[in-house]
């Protein structure tokens, strides 16, 4: 089968139309889902075909998010759809208290197979209340599987995944990836097996540690270096337990500088959770470097944005610093700063991946 | 559990007294026996639980909050399996996971109460929807207290129901207390759960929760209208005989109470009414004391044995 180039958009789509095929027990639900371009293209025409599964619902987070939740433990597989992880914060009783906490509750015997999507609003104008993550809130809670597609590929694995999930499964996606691009073979694998970590290039001195939209400028700081002087760690979920594989560890072990890029608010969030589980086995202190937005919310003005997410220049410029490079890199321009990424991973593939199979 | 109404009385008092029986028996063994699980007693309101439950066929399903021993106990759910999940012992009903807030006992539809207050309407509405979406014939119901009835999540709750025309129906527990705040400290004076619920397009019947003859009849409209895709609410209004939540049963010196003095509750306690109705249907009173005496020792037999075989501080 050849390989397609489709965005993030169209990945996503691919995979629902896959998974609502592959299993009638599954749904998508949420505000709008069933419009002609619904959920910002990624459930474009779904509705035409399956129009008893694609369903649109009265604004009211909590009980829709909720009634997905009951339905997920009467055997079907919903997927609940929030365009702003802020709106699924009305939520949180039915995904913190109820979905994740329900299986263990229960005596372990009472499967709650919820899917959600939320999407992460890194987008120009999208200011202070239609940015932030809250990767903390559900990294932190135990019962929830974690997903963060970095890339559309990823994205389409993750949400075919959704539409079988066995338990509590959110996958968080940054809507700065929505126009990048990928290539990837539409497969029949299995849907509960998918990546965990993705490692890109051999081995280094030099290593980024990222997930989610910090992948793309990881990617354009070691394209514009010399590539083998740089291995990127793409953390891509956590799935039952929150323990680091041990090859994450191993190959930080042995690195010189370890750059920590966080499109989030660093200050204990999900990176400094990490940073703070990688501390407990080795030494970091004389090589890691944080790269991550001040601690205040995102602004929507530009004039005030242009300063707030690391860029692969900021990278650059420290790794030449630190004598890892030569390069320097100028500044981002508006368009570079503003505008959704628009690279094309198709170039970057992973040199590893390390799986993890969702689980009951 | 569905009532042979030829013994409706008879089942219904000694479904009452079961379940008054063995919280009776939890609240005495509380402190003694060292219970770390919160209680939240239904002992005064049973009748609501019996009379909802009277109507419900094992198929139609059944969820509920965090005062659900009757719920439980009056959809058929295992009597045994609730004392050892509220002593802690992992042949609960929930393999002592989840205690006294979470009633579990799927093989009789009785699909799981959660604590925390409009948690359980929205999931109910799920569980609704997933039987219309498998094909099957029930209702779903749920019950949740007056408290959890203001929660913004209950009124999105019953549109979410209506606008997808499920098999539903909410039964609202009132038994005048959020806690210890009154209607008057919670509600404005012109708040009309009728008006709420109709406006929403769902059916609102009001009726005496203390009376469980008139609970089983408003049900039964209840059951109807829901199986015909319009969601119901089932306003009952009850008398909560202990404290909202411990073992300790309250006096008149309980000082939110108003009107509902201990004297008031115990002249309309549910047992009582229905004695009363029953001997106003030609039953004798000795025959119906003796169903009561009856379910006593039964009950009391049942979880005097499973108490036997718990030791609440071996945590090895």
């Amino acid at each position: 089968m050849s390989e397609t180039l489709v965005n993030f958009v169209e990945a996503i789509n691919l995979a629902h139309k896959a998974g609502l095929q592959d299993n009638n027990k599954s749904y998508i639900i949420g505000l709008g889902v069933n419009y002609q371009n619904g959920a910002d293209g990624t459930t474009k025409n779904l509705s035409s075909i399956y129009p008893d599964k694609v369903l649109d619902v009265p604004v009211s987070e909590a009980a829709f998010t909720g009634m997905c939740v009951g339905m997920a433990t009467a055997g079907l597989n919903p997927i609940v759809h929030h365009g702003r992880v802020e709106f699924a914060l009305l939520a949180m009783d039915q995904i913190l208290t109820q979905a994740a906490k329900w299986n263990y509750m229960f005596g372990g015997d009472y499967p709650c197979k919820f899917g959600a999507r939320l999407n992460i609003g890194r987008q120009w104008g999208n200011g202070p209340q239609h940015t932030s993550s809250y990767n903390s809130l559900f990294v932190n809670t135990p019962g929830l599987n974690v997903l963060w597609p970095s890339r559309p590929s990823e994205a389409y694995t993750f949400t075919k995944a959704l539409h079988h999930a066995p338990s509590p499964t959110i996958m968080m996606e940054h809507r700065y990836l929505f126009q990048t691009k990928d290539s990837f073979n539409e497969n029949n694998n299995d849907p509960l097996v998918i990546p965990q970590v993705s490692f890109y290039g051999k081995s280094s001195k030099t290593i980024i540690l990222t997930y989610g939209d910090g992948l793309v400028e990881a990617i354009k700081t070691k394209n514009k270096i010399n590539d083998s002087d740089i291995q990127i760690i793409c953390i891509n979920a956590f799935v039952r337990d929150r323990e680091l594989h041990e090859d994450i560890i191993k190959a930080i072990e042995s690195c010189d500088n370890l750059i920590c890029l966080d499109t989030s608010n660093y200050q204990f969030g999900l990176m400094q959770g990490l940073i703070g589980s990688l501390a407990e086995k080795i030494n970091l202190k004389e090589k890691i470097k944080i790269f991550s937005p001040p601690f205040i919310p995102c602004a929507t003005s530009p004039k005030l944005v242009k300063n707030y997410y690391p860029f692969s220049p900021d990278v650059i410029n420290y790794l030449n610093e630190i004598n890892v490079t030569k390069e320097r890199a100028s500044d981002y321009l508006f368009d570079d700063i503003n505008l959704p990424a628009n690279i094309d991973f198709s170039e970057n593939v992973p040199s590893k991946i390390i799986k993890s199979t969702l689980t009951e | 559990m569905q009532i042979d109404m030829n013994n409706f009385f008879e089942e219904s008092i000694k479904m009452i007294v079961k379940i008054r029986t063995s919280e009776e028996f939890i609240a005495e063994k509380f402190f003694d026996e060292k219970i770390f699980s919160f209680l939240h007693l239904t002992i005064g309101q049973e009748a609501g639980a019996v009379g909802v439950m009277s109507v419900l066929s094992n198929n139609d399903i059944a969820m509920g909050n965090h005062r659900s021993h009757g719920h439980y106990l009056a959809k058929g759910g295992d009597l045994p399996k609730m004392i050892y999940e509220v002593f802690g012992d992992q042949r609960g009903c929930c393999g002592g996971f989840g205690g006294s807030m979470h009633m579990l006992d799927r093989s009789v539809n009785f699909n799981g109460s959660t604590p925390i207050l409009g948690s359980i309407p929205p999931l109910a509405v799920g569980q609704a929807f997933a039987s219309k979406e498998n094909g099957i014939k029930n209702v779903t119901v749920v019950f949740l207290g007056d408290g959890a009835a203001e929660e913004g999540v209950f009124m999105e709750s019953v549109n979410l129901a209506a606008s997808k025309k499920c098999n539903i129906i909410f039964v609202i527990e009132d038994n005048r207390y959020s806690v210890a705040s009154s209607h008057s400290d919670r509600k404005s004076e012109r708040y009309s759960h009728q008006k709420l619920i109709e406006g929403l397009g769902a059916i609102y019947i009001r009726e005496n929760g203390q009376n469980v003859k008139k609970v089983h009849d408003a049900a039964i409209l209840a059951r109807e209208y829901a199986l015909s895709g319009k969601p119901v609410i089932l306003h009952l209004d009850l008398l909560r005989r202990h404290g909202h939540s411990g073992p300790m049963q309250e006096n008149d010196n309980a000082d939110y109470r108003i009107e509902d003095t201990l004297e008031y509750r115990n002249e309309n306690d549910c047992l009582l009414i229905a004695k009363k109705e029953a001997i106003k249907s030609g039953l004798s009173e000795s025959k119906i004391e003796e169903w009561i005496s009856s379910a006593r020792e039964e009950t009391l037999e049942i979880v005097s044995k499973v108490k036997e075989t718990i030791d609440v501080r071996d945590i090895s």
